[in-house]
């Protein structure tokens, strides 16, 4: 038997409505106390002060760009951020090079993801086949490897019968579509405020469709 | 030959506004003509001095061919039109089209055309008999009843039966006069297909609707495949063929789950290796030629009894021909 206490962290569990000072008391991996102060010979205690703990973050929306993009990021390298960000779930995005648009490429985030062997990756697959909004991907072959979800993201689906019958046709395995919302015949380049006298407002909307390490310099929440 | 007091219909339009006894009927009289195949001298007279057009305004293989051959087999006269290469081109509307056939003296008008209700059009407007051959998706009623007459020789019965359809139900008028004819004869109709092919609103027709094959594979006596449309897929309705037989193709693993005299049919032209393997079509289960040997007898029945409630209406063999009335 191991036990590990974190101790003087807050804790947030919204499954609990909590969010408040406690010690954390795990045993072999399960959580068997959560108390204001703990007082215990422990085989680790871990000090949170100023710290938050919470159970594992999800991220439902992340790009690990791989394959096609490994410059960028790799399953390797989010993973490990995920990890140290507290997630220990995430959903890749389909928009890959190739897109992940077929069970083959679903495997493969899946058992590189297992070989990496830090996050839960989970692989959301492609609507439409190469995410061109045109014709249904194999849908429910993705699904039976483990696509959790579907969606063209980066791109939504713009044809309204191409997505009714997407949608009608995950019904037959309760699946689930995360449509990228946007319109790109309003859209266009992206400018929110086109012509502004604010020049450096447009060049922060404008660039957000760019790499955004380009406008990295200038931006900064207001 | 039997007595037609049971049928009184000058039109077949669709197994829909038949009665269990009138579709009973059909079959019965179908039984006795089907012998006539057998002979060596493979013609009868009954419909001798006759004229039959078919009016084939899409494509067909069987069924045209079928409709010919048992017309010619009740000694008719029989009269192809094909919209290919006809005044259709030239923007003649289709009831008059048919007016201007009818007026060379026809008798039973065998109709196909891609509109839903194109036959009941016609049946409306014209004095000789309409013989629906497949309108839009509506209705294909004499593959229905060819294919009852199928099930009905090799079980014996109908009723209780467990008949299963799959594919793409909605497109299909195969599947709609199917779903009429087996439910009115006590069979139960189970519709397999994937969602976008196959809408809720079948299980308003009295059958049970899933969306998973090898759930019902043990249960039913009659495994109906429908062929895949290919050109479907490019309006998105589903993602491949691949993906289609996967999940919906009568595989060799999927058969071998299959009740063991389980009934293997299929309306054609069938895509070997898409909804169905081939040795499976060709194999003793599958009743593929047997319905399209029936289709014949089955169809000479359907002319026979239009023609004998037609002559019963008109009191005289020869009239119903008067284009300008209508």
């Amino acid at each position: 038997m191991s036990t590990l206490l974190i101790k003087n962290g807050t804790v947030i569990d919204p499954s609990q409505g909590l969010q408040s000072r406690r010690d954390v008391l795990i045993e072999d991996g399960r959580i068997i106390r959560l108390e204001p102060s703990i007082h215990q010979s422990v085989d680790q205690t871990i000090d949170a002060t100023g710290q938050f703990v919470t159970p594992g973050l999800i991220d439902i929306h992340v790009h690990f760009r791989e394959p096609g993009d490994e410059e960028e990021e790799t399953i390797a390298s989010g993973s490990a951020a995920a990890v140290a960000g507290g997630f220990t779930t995430v959903c890749c995005m389909p928009n890959t090079k190739p897109a992940l648009d077929n069970e083959a490429q679903i495997e493969f985030v899946l058992r590189e993801s297992e070989r990496v062997g830090l996050a839960n990756v989970l692989a959301v697959g492609a609507i439409t086949k190469a995410r061109e909004g045109k014709e249904l991907a194999e849908l429910a072959s993705m699904h039976q490897r483990g696509a959790i979800a579907f969606s063209d993201d980066g791109v939504g689906v713009n044809d309204s019968s191409v997505m009714r019958r997407a949608l009608q046709y995950i019904r037959m395995f309760d699946g689930l579509i995360m449509q990228h919302c946007e319109d790109h015949q309003l859209s266009g380049g992206g400018n929110a405020r086109r012509g502004s006298q604010h020049p450096d407002r447009d060049a922060r909307y404008s660039c957000r469709s760019r790499a955004t390490d380009d406008c990295k310099g200038h931006y900064s929440e207001p | 030959m039997s007595e037609p007091v049971l049928w009184r219909r000058r039109h077949l339009l669709g197994l829909e506004p038949l009665t269990a006894d009138e579709i009973r009927f059909v079959l019965d009289t179908a039984r006795t003509f089907k012998e006539v195949s057998t002979r060596s001298v493979k013609k009868v007279p009954a419909l001798r001095g006759k004229v039959v057009v078919n009016a084939f305004f899409e494509d067909s293989t069987r069924t045209r061919m079928s409709f010919s051959l048992a017309a010619q087999r009740l000694s008719a006269d029989v009269i192809e039109f094909t919209e290919k290469g006809s005044s259709v081109s030239k923007g003649e509307t289709l009831i008059d089209t048919a007016r201007n056939i009818q007026a060379m003296g026809v008798d039973i008008m065998v109709v196909r055309h891609a509109a839903a209700g194109a036959a009941e059009l016609l049946s409306r407007h014209l004095d000789c008999s309409i013989i629906n051959a497949g309108d839009g998706a509506h209705e294909h009623p004499t593959q229905a009843l060819l294919d009852l007459y199928t099930i009905r020789e090799r079980f014996g019965r109908i009723e209780g039966l467990k008949v299963a359809i799959v594919g793409d139900i909605a497109n299909s008028r195969v599947a709609r006069s199917e779903i009429w004819g087996l439910t009115k004869l006590g069979a139960q109709v189970i519709l397999v297909g994937p969602t976008t092919l196959l809408p809720r609103v079948f299980e308003k027709y009295g059958c049970q609707v899933t969306h998973d094959l090898d759930s019902v594979l043990g249960e039913v006596d009659v495994m109906y495949m429908l062929r895949v449309q290919n050109e479907r897929m490019k309006a998105a309705q589903f993602p491949t063929v691949r993906e289609f037989t996967k999940l919906f193709g009568l595989t060799w693993d999927r058969f071998q789950r299959c009740k063991k005299d389980v009934l293997v049919m299929h309306p054609g032209p069938m895509n070997r290796g898409v909804e169905i393997q081939s040795d499976i079509a060709d194999g003793e289960h599958s009743a593929i030629l047997e319905q399209v040997e029936n289709g014949l007898a089955v169809r000479m029945a359907v002319l026979y009894l239009l023609n004998q409630a037609g002559n019963a209406s008109s009191g005289d063999s020869t009239t119903g021909v008067s284009p300008e009335k209508a």
